[in-house]
């Protein structure tokens, strides 16, 4: 990665003019275009460097608006799973596009932070490593299987089949079969989802899962609860409206 | 007193209430949140292969509660 400045693109129409904001609007935290006092510039430069590296790795031509959160759907974390220690680099693009800008680590800091990274995805064969990558596996999974339930109407039956090809990519991106129901398998003994595996004569691996669901549990890694409670609240009040005769709208019956 | 819902398998939404309107998937993920936090109980009482129907769906009174406190938070939602 390098600045390659603008000297050499006089006509690019996204140079900065006179009086607007300087640099690239996409990457720009909010101080620049909202703080009175002149922002500090090597801050501004950790959020611009944190959110075009989310960009080279993301292959997407703009970064996300705002902080780039490790847990959010757009967390490397979750785009990358099978990258190894993808959540160590997550972590280090959340802190650098923090909104307030002494959150953010300095250049050097973040160049040391990325070189423990570099250093830590080098060594391949450590548990630390393979363990987190396990993990960004299994969250991975974890998001398509709450965002699956609430699209298609499989209520609490919805089935996987585990085909013989493991190595086969799954709907999943970035995951292999096997990879999905081991992260599947761990996820019912972790206590993040209902499950039932079902075993064929003689194979050790499942060939399908029956009646996968999240649990409460599960749903809190992934999603601020009392969010999707307070988006719950209509239907508990249509529900309550409905038990005491008034706004029911033809689902009642005695 | 008994209160039926029948969800169909298919992605067409349902209308709950005269202002909400679900997708099955939708409703039955907002059922099993409420009733997994002690706010709404129902009983599956069929599962047939287009459709699954559930009785004595009721607010529990701590659902009741809830709705309480959020109608105070904003008066005449109740």
């Amino acid at each position: 990665m390098g600045d390659f400045g603008l000297a050499k693109r006089p006509s690019d129409p996204a140079l900065t003019e006179q009086g607007k904001p300087l640099g690239p609007f996409h990457h720009l935290p909010s101080e620049v275009f909202v703080s009175d006092e002149e922002p500090d510039w090597e801050r501004v430069d950790v959020h611009c460097l944190a959110n075009t590296l989310w960009c080279i790795a993301a292959e997407k031509l703009h970064p996300p608006r705002g902080q780039i959160r490790a847990a959010d759907e757009d967390s490397l974390d979750l785009l990358l799973p099978g990258e190894p220690n993808v959540g160590q680099l997550a972590a280090l693009i959340q802190a650098a596009t923090s909104r307030s800008p002494s959150a953010r680590p300095t250049l050097s800091e973040f160049g040391h932070q990325l070189d423990d990274w570099l250093a830590a995805r080098a060594s391949t064969g450590d548990f630390a490593v393979e363990f987190e990558s396990a993990e960004a596996r299994k969250f991975a999974v974890l998001r398509w299987l709450v965002d699956h339930v609430r699209r298609e109407p499989v209520f609490d039956r919805m089935g996987y089949d585990i085909p013989d090809d493991v190595d086969a990519p799954s709907d999943i991106p970035g995951l292999t079969e096997g990879e999905v129901c081991e992260a599947l398998l761990e996820l019912i003994e972790d206590g993040a989802i209902y499950g039932e595996p079902v075993h064929g004569m003689g194979r050790r691996e499942p060939l399908q899962f029956n009646r996968l669901y999240p649990t409460l549990y599960g749903l809190q890694e992934i999603e601020d609860l009392a969010s999707l409670t307070a988006q719950a609240m209509p239907l508990l009040r249509a529900q309550f409206s409905c038990a005491t005769g008034s706004r029911c709208q033809g689902r009642r019956s005695r | 007193m008994r209160d039926w819902v029948s969800l169909p398998r298919s992605k067409e939404p349902v209308e709950v209430a005269s202002d909400l309107t679900l997708s099955p998937a939708e409703m039955f993920f907002q059922m099993w949140l409420l009733e997994a936090q002690g706010l709404l109980s129902f009983r599956v009482m069929h599962e047939g292969g287009m459709q699954t129907s559930f009785a004595d769906v009721r607010t529990t009174g701590d659902g009741k509660r809830k709705l309480y406190l959020a109608a105070q938070d904003a008066p005449g939602q109740v």
